[in-house]
């Protein structure tokens, strides 16, 4: 058994070398290049066309995919934070501002309406948009969720032309229900 | 190999094509409706007046209409701002510009609240010095099966959950 296997091997080994000896033999015999290369040495130019033309296309189809299909321009919020409420369930809370910087009244916001929101036994709130107006310092909340199998929106908007969000405490937020 | 450049322009213009029907109509804008409910609180030397806004974005084609109306607790009107414009959908199709040409304002009684203020002096603001008041509005979330969209108006950096129609 093992002597037939090196057998078959070595049979194997002196037929490819056999092939490689041919070949080497045929090709130092015959040394012209194929010819199709030959064709290509005589009129290279509809050739170089037809690789810029390729390319041009390609070209056209990437910027025309590109257009289609853009990279998404989905507004991201500045920041995201989950509450969870003393029943278990978890509110999330996002926040969106104009800018990344001089955000931290929105922030402060943030986290009286999180505490607020801490103190709900249960809500039916699960996402909680909250941004700032620049100019005129409104708090806008907006609330997102599920009551008794549909869908409840709710949206308060606060205005505090004299001071900036001076009123926006617990008891304020509770005094809107901001848990209902 | 000569023989594979017709195929091979004939299969990429035929990608080109199907990609066109398929996505080529959902740029274009649609029929949309907004209607967004909110509580108003103003605050005024410790005092608080409550008011309601109702803001209805309505576009058809490129058409857009933008409607706030403000209402006392009792119901009563304090007051409206109706704005007309031309409305477009962003590359990606998440956004939409609405260039306000014109705008109606109506007093209702009594006080005229702080978000009303706002919007017509920014309003008019851009209406005198440009022509045109441009507003953008920014999809932060939305689902067509529950018909609900929360969005962000600029200028003002207000979000609204809205009930919508399309």
């Amino acid at each position: 058994m093992a002597e037939s296997g090196i057998d078959g091997c070595c049979q194997n080994l002196v037929l490819i070398t056999e092939m490689i000896q041919k070949f080497m033999l045929n090709s130092l015999s015959q040394p012209q290049p194929p010819k199709y290369l030959l064709g290509e040495q005589i009129n290279p130019a509809p050739r170089m066309v037809a690789v810029i033309m390729l390319l041009l296309l390609m070209l056209g189809v990437s910027v025309y995919f590109i257009k289609k299909f853009p990279v998404s321009d989905a507004i991201l919020p500045l920041a995201q934070q989950t509450v969870t409420l003393q029943s278990g369930q978890s509110v999330q809370l996002l926040l969106f501002a104009n800018s990344r910087v001089n955000n931290h009244l929105l922030q402060a916001t943030a986290d009286t309406v999180s505490a607020a929101l801490m103190q709900c036994s249960k809500s039916p709130w699960q996402q909680v948009y909250l941004s700032i107006s620049h100019e005129k310092q409104i708090l806008n909340i907006s609330l997102k969720g599920e009551r008794n199998g549909h869908l409840a929106l709710r949206n308060i908007k606060a205005d505090d032309s004299d001071r900036q969000m001076g009123f926006i405490n617990q008891q304020w937020l509770q005094g809107v229900h901001l848990c209902d | 190999m000569t023989k594979a450049w017709p195929w091979l322009l004939l299969a990429l213009l035929a990608l080109v094509a199907v990609v066109n029907i398929y996505y080529g109509g959902q740029r274009q804008p649609r029929q949309l409706l907004l209607n967004c409910s909110s509580e108003l609180y103003d605050h005024h030397d410790q005092q608080q007046s409550q008011y309601f806004l109702l803001l209805d974005l309505q576009a058809s084609g490129h058409d857009a209409l933008v409607n706030y109306r403000y209402f006392h607790t009792d119901g009563a009107p304090a007051g409206s701002v109706m704005m007309h414009g031309q409305i477009t959908r962003g590359a990606a199709g998440v956004n939409y510009q609405i260039a306000i040409s014109d705008k109606q304002e109506q007093l209702g009684d009594g006080q005229i609240p702080e978000h009303m203020q706002y919007l017509s002096y920014i309003s008019d603001l851009n209406l005198n010095n440009h022509a045109v008041h441009p507003m953008t509005l920014e999809v932060l979330d939305a689902d067509d099966k529950q018909q609900y969209a929360v969005v962000r108006v600029q200028p003002g950096n207000g979000v609204y959950g809205c009930r919508l129609q399309q």
